[in-house]
C-alpha cells in the first residue's frame, strides 16, 4: 500500500524537482506531520491515537517478548533481502548511480526508473517498520512522523555507513544505545553525544562499517 | 557505409560558441580522431554526441536513424558507448563489478527474483561475471578483478573504463583521451587495444593529445580550433596542413615549422 503511495509521490517529484529532490521530500515530510497533527478527527491530533492489537489467525499478538521476536525476525528478513539485492543487476545499478550518475547513464541505466525503485523499496521498509512500531505500542502519535525523527533516521544511516546494509544496523544500534550509556555523565550527556558523532564523522568519513572493513582488508593484505 | 554521423553541430555557453558547424562521419571498423588545442571543444562535441549535453543546432544520426537529443541511456541501448576524460569509474565497486555494470543492458532486471535470489539471478550473475572477466583479461586487468576500483592506478582506471564501455557490446565507441596520463608502455597497450576493437567492426571516435598515437592508429583525423573544424582528412594530409600547424603553434611557430 505505502509502496503504491510512494510510487505516486515519487513520480511527479522525480520529474519536476530533480535538483531539489531532497528538499522537496523533507518539505513533504513536514507537511505529512502537520496534517497528522491537525486532522484530529482521524489521527487524534497531537495526542495520538490507539492502534488495535494485531490478530493473526485468531492469535492476539501482544507482550514485548513476542514483539521482540517478531521485529527481530523482520530485521533478519529485511537484511537478507537487502544483502541479496546488493549483487544483482538492480543492486549494481543502485550502487553505480551512487558513485557516478553520468557514467551509470552512459552504461544504459535508466536513472529515473532506478531512483524510483530505490524510493519504493525504502518506503516499503519504512512502512513495515512503522507498522510494527504502532502495532507493538498499541498507540501512535505525530512525533513519529516529525522532522527530528527523520533527521535521526538519516543520522543513523550516515553514521553507520551510506551504501552499507550492515552499516545502517550498526548506526541505529549506536545511536540508540549511546544516549543510554551516556546518561551516567548526567548533564554532559548531550555534549558527549555530539562530540562522539563529530569525531566519528571526521575520522570515519564513510561511516563506521565501510571505514572499519577497509582497514581490516588492508591489514589482511599486508 | 556510415554508422555514426554528426551534422552541423553547434552549441553556445553564455554567448560563446563552444562548437560551431562541426560535422563528421565514421564507418564500422574505422578509427576517427578528433584533435585540437585545449579548449577547442573536443570534449563538448563528445558530450553532445553521447547525449550528455543538448545541442543548439545540428543533428546526430546513429545507423541511419536520427538520435539527436536522446538521453545517454537510450543511446547506449542503440549501441553507443563512451569513456570520460576525467575518470568516471564506480570507485566503491570492484573492477569486475564496474565492468558488470557495463553489461546492464544485456541483463534482465526482475526485482522480486533478485530480492529472493532465485537460481535464475545467480545464473545470470555468473554469466555476467564471466563476460566481465573476459573483458578485464582483454585490457590486462584480470589480476585486479576483485580490487576496489578506487585503489587502481590512473592508467588502470582508463583501461577499466574502456572495458566497461565494451561490455555493452557497442557499435560505436567514443574514447575521450584514453592515453592521457599513461606511461609509454601503457600507451602502447591502449594503442593495440583500440586496433583490436576496431578490427571487430566497432567504429571508434577518439579524442587524444598524444600525437604519436593519433598519427599511428587513425584512419581519419578531424581538427578543431575554437569550436570550428579547420581540417579533416588522412593523418598525412592533416599533419602537413598549414592551418593545423598555425592552430597548434601560432603564426610564428608555423613559419618556423615550415622552414624546419
Amino acid at each position: 500500500m505505502s509502496g503504491v503511495l510512494d510510487n505516486l509521490r515519487g513520480r511527479p517529484i522525480l520529474r519536476f524537482l530533480w535538483g531539489c529532490l531532497l528538499i522537496g521530500l523533507l518539505g513533504l515530510g513536514v507537511l505529512v506531520a502537520l496534517v497528522l497533527t491537525t486532522e484530529s478527527r482521524w489521527t487524534g491530533g497531537p495526542d495520538g491515537m490507539p492502534v488495535a492489537k494485531l490478530v493473526l489467525f485468531g492469535w492476539r499478538v501482544s507482550g514485548s517478548d513476542t514483539w521482540y521476536w517478531i521485529t527481530g525476525g523482520l530485521l533478519v528478513l529485511g537484511t537478507w533481502l537487502a544483502l541479496n539485492l546488493n549483487d544483482t543487476p538492480t543492486g549494481r545499478a543502485f550502487r553505480a548511480l551512487h558513485d557516478s550518475e553520468v557514467a551509470a547513464r552512459v552504461a544504459g541505466i535508466d536513472v529515473a526508473r532506478f531512483k524510483l525503485q530505490a524510493f519504493v523499496i525504502a518506503a516499503v521498509y519504512a512502512s513495515v517498520a512503522g507498522s510494527a512500531l504502532a502495532l507493538m505500542n498499541g498507540f501512535i502519535n505525530p512525533d513519529q512522523a516529525g522532522f527530528l525523527h527523520s533527521v535521526e533516521l538519516v543520522t543513523m544511516v550516515v553514521l553507520g555507513g551510506l551504501g552499507s546494509v550492515v552499516g545502517s544496523i550498526v548506526g541505529a544500534a549506536v545511536l540508540i544505545t549511546l544516549p543510554q550509556v551516556l546518561t551516567v555523565f548526567q548533564e554532559y550527556e548531550h555534549l558527549l553525544l555530539g562530540f562522539i558523532i563529530i569525531v566519528s564523522m571526521i575520522f570515519m568519513r564513510d561511516g563506521i562499517v565501510p571505514t572499519l572493513s577497509r582497514a581490516l582488508a588492508r591489514r589482511t593484505q599486508s | 557505409m556510415t554508422i555514426l554521423a554528426a551534422k552541423d553541430i553547434g552549441i553556445s555557453f553564455g554567448g560563446i560558441k563552444a562548437i560551431d558547424g562541426v560535422s563528421f562521419e565514421v564507418a564500422p571498423g574505422q578509427i576517427l580522431s578528433i584533435i585540437g588545442p585545449n579548449g577547442a571543444g573536443k570534449t563538448t562535441l563528445f558530450n553532445i554526441v553521447s547525449g550528455v549535453y543538448n545541442r543548439d543546432h545540428g543533428s546526430v544520426e546513429l545507423d541511419g536513424e536520427d538520435v539527436t537529443g536522446l538521453p545517454p541511456d537510450r543511446l547506449a541501448a542503440r549501441g553507443l558507448s563512451r569513456t570520460f576524460q576525467n575518470l568516471q569509474i564506480f570507485q566503491r565497486m570492484t573492477a569486475a563489478e564496474n565492468v558488470m555494470v557495463g553489461r546492464h543492458l544485456r541483463e534482465r532486471c526482475n526485482l522480486l527474483a533478485e530480492l529472493f535470489r532465485l537460481p535464475s539471478v545467480t545464473r545470470q550473475n555468473a554469466e555476467t561475471r564471466d563476460a566481465a572477466l573476459a573483458l578485464l583479461d582483454e585490457v590486462g586487468l584480470r589480476a585486479s578483478a576483485d580490487v576496489a576500483a578506487g585503489s587502481l592506478s590512473y592508467g588502470a582506471c582508463k583501461r577499466l573504463e574502456i572495458a566497461r564501455a565494451l561490455a555493452a557490446e557497442p557499435r560505436v565507441l567514443l574514447l575521450d583521451e584514453p592515453a592521457a596520463g599513461c606511461n609509454p608502455v601503457e600507451t602502447e597497450e591502449i594503442d593495440e587495444l583500440i586496433r583490436r576493437v576496431a578490427a571487430k567492426g566497432i567504429a571508434v571516435v577518439l579524442v587524444e593529445h598524444d600525437m604519436k598515437l593519433v598519427m599511428k592508429i587513425s584512419d581519419r583525423i578531424l581538427v578543431l580550433n575554437r569550436g570550428k573544424p579547420i581540417a579533416d582528412g588522412a593523418p598525412r594530409e592533416v599533419r602537413d596542413n598549414p592551418a593545423v600547424l598555425e592552430a597548434y603553434l601560432g603564426k610564428h611557430g608555423a613559419r618556423e615549422a615550415a622552414r624546419a
